[in-house]
């Protein structure tokens, strides 16, 4: 199971990629095992405004229906089309292909407060 | 000291009740106000509930359930559609951690399907809680039918899917509903199902080899209060961890909620008919005139 180090994480499983002030985030390779095969994404719109720690989308695999949770505030500015047709993508590249939203971080300082790679990997071992 | 769990018997509701009460209980778990709940329910009239992202374009034939009197509901949670007539429903709400410990989704039905087992034998019922069956993939020639499936820590009696469950996670509270069927119309199931008409005969010939009701296995007829009571002491026995079940009401807060979630969104064609997204950009469009 990978943990990359240049990540942040949240206890709700999604991991965050900072570069300047936009974040990626996605799930993370534990959350996509536990899941099993993703059948269906729901992910917000370009624009839309998410809150640290409540639901942005939802996530549909064949074993069950779970929100999907934003690790920081911000506004999304793109979205992973690819994963309309390729949901499978979340399992397959988690933490590259599988990218779920960018974020414009409206404050990235907060980033710096998410988990790192070792203190998350301790929460699920 | 053990939390003590609340029983909830809602009784008979039609589909978007139903689906909106699981959903208020679901969330007003989230907040913190509710204590976990095991609810029993049945259906005013015959339903056919989908999984939250099942396509009614695709997988339904909207005039068939007309015409067989079959109302429409998507659920709040996965899986493929179920048709609820002459049944026993349960939902529980739980917290997604149990002590420091969060339980994997596996484990949460391994965990329910224990006391679903326990509450079937309570019944009289020889039933079997299979193993998953490693299906971490969908099959490639799936059934639009949840009980054609087989997976998930699910019930069986004689061989055959006896109980179909799907559940529902949030950030930390979980929802399980699931159906118990006292009896099964295979015929009416699949005449509301868009399926291949080249396939159409398998499928139903399937449906009798994969899919069981209660009354169909039963020594002796069982009517949905002797399943709910059942399920009662099923729970108490295995999930409960020694805390009672408390026989309750829903609060006014959770009443008040599962009538907005019944009107705006279970009642409605834009969650039923169309889609999650769809519905939700309706409820953005409705917020901003």
């Amino acid at each position: 199971m990978e943990f990359p180090q240049d990540l942040r994480y949240s206890s709700e499983h999604t991991w965050a990629r900072l570069e300047g002030n936009r974040v990626t985030v996605g799930i993370t390779d534990f959350a996509q095992e536990e899941l099993g095969e993703v059948l269906f994404l729901e992910l917000p719109q370009v624009g839309h405004s998410v809150t640290a720690g409540q639901s942005f989308g939802v996530v549909e695999s064949v074993k069950a229906v779970s929100d999907l949770f934003a690790p920081v505030d911000g506004t999304v500015v793109e979205v992973n089309a690819r994963l309309d047709d390729e949901p499978e993508l979340v399992n397959r590249e988690p933490y590259r292909e599988g990218w779920m939203i960018v974020v414009k971080a409206s404050n990235p300082e907060a980033w710096q407060a998410l988990m790192n790679a070792d203190d998350y990997q301790a929460t699920i071992t | 000291m053990a939390t003590a769990w609340r029983f909830l018997d809602t009784g008979c509701n039609d589909a978007a009740f139903n689906m909106a009460v699981d959903e208020a209980l679901l969330l007003s778990h989230e907040a913190g106000q509710s204590p976990p709940t095991l609810r029993a329910y049945t259906w005013s009239s015959p339903t056919l509930s989908l999984g939250y992202a099942q396509s009614v374009a695709k997988e339904v034939d909207v005039a068939a359930c007309r015409q067989h009197g079959v109302t429409l509901v998507r659920r709040p949670t996965g899986g493929r559609a179920v048709l609820h007539d002459q049944e026993a429903t349960y939902s529980v709400v739980i917290p997604l951690r149990l002590t420091a410990r969060e339980v994997s989704i596996t484990e949460h039905y391994h965990r329910i399907g224990l006391a679903l087992a326990a509450a079937l034998r309570h019944a009289g019922l020889a039933v079997r809680l299979e193993r998953p069956s490693v299906l971490t993939t969908a099959p490639r020639t799936a059934s639009p039918a949840c009980f054609a499936a087989m997976s998930r820590y699910e019930l069986s009696a004689t061989g055959r899917k006896l109980v179909g469950s799907a559940q529902k996670r949030g950030r930390r509270s979980l929802l399980q509903h699931g159906s118990i069927p006292l009896s099964m119309d295979r015929q009416r199931l699949f005449a509301c199902l868009r399926v291949p008409a080249d396939r159409r005969a398998q499928l139903l010939r399937e449906a009798y080899v994969s899919m069981v009701a209660v009354n169909e296995i039963a020594l002796a007829p069982l009517d949905a209060a002797a399943l709910h009571r059942a399920l009662r002491q099923g729970f108490v026995d295995c999930l409960t961890d020694g805390g009672e079940l408390i026989a309750g009401e829903l609060s006014p807060a959770e009443r008040r909620l599962a009538e907005e979630l019944q009107h705006t969104k279970y009642g409605t064609d834009a969650w039923n008919l169309l889609n999650p997204a769809a519905w939700r950009q309706r409820q953005t469009a409705c917020l901003t005139e």
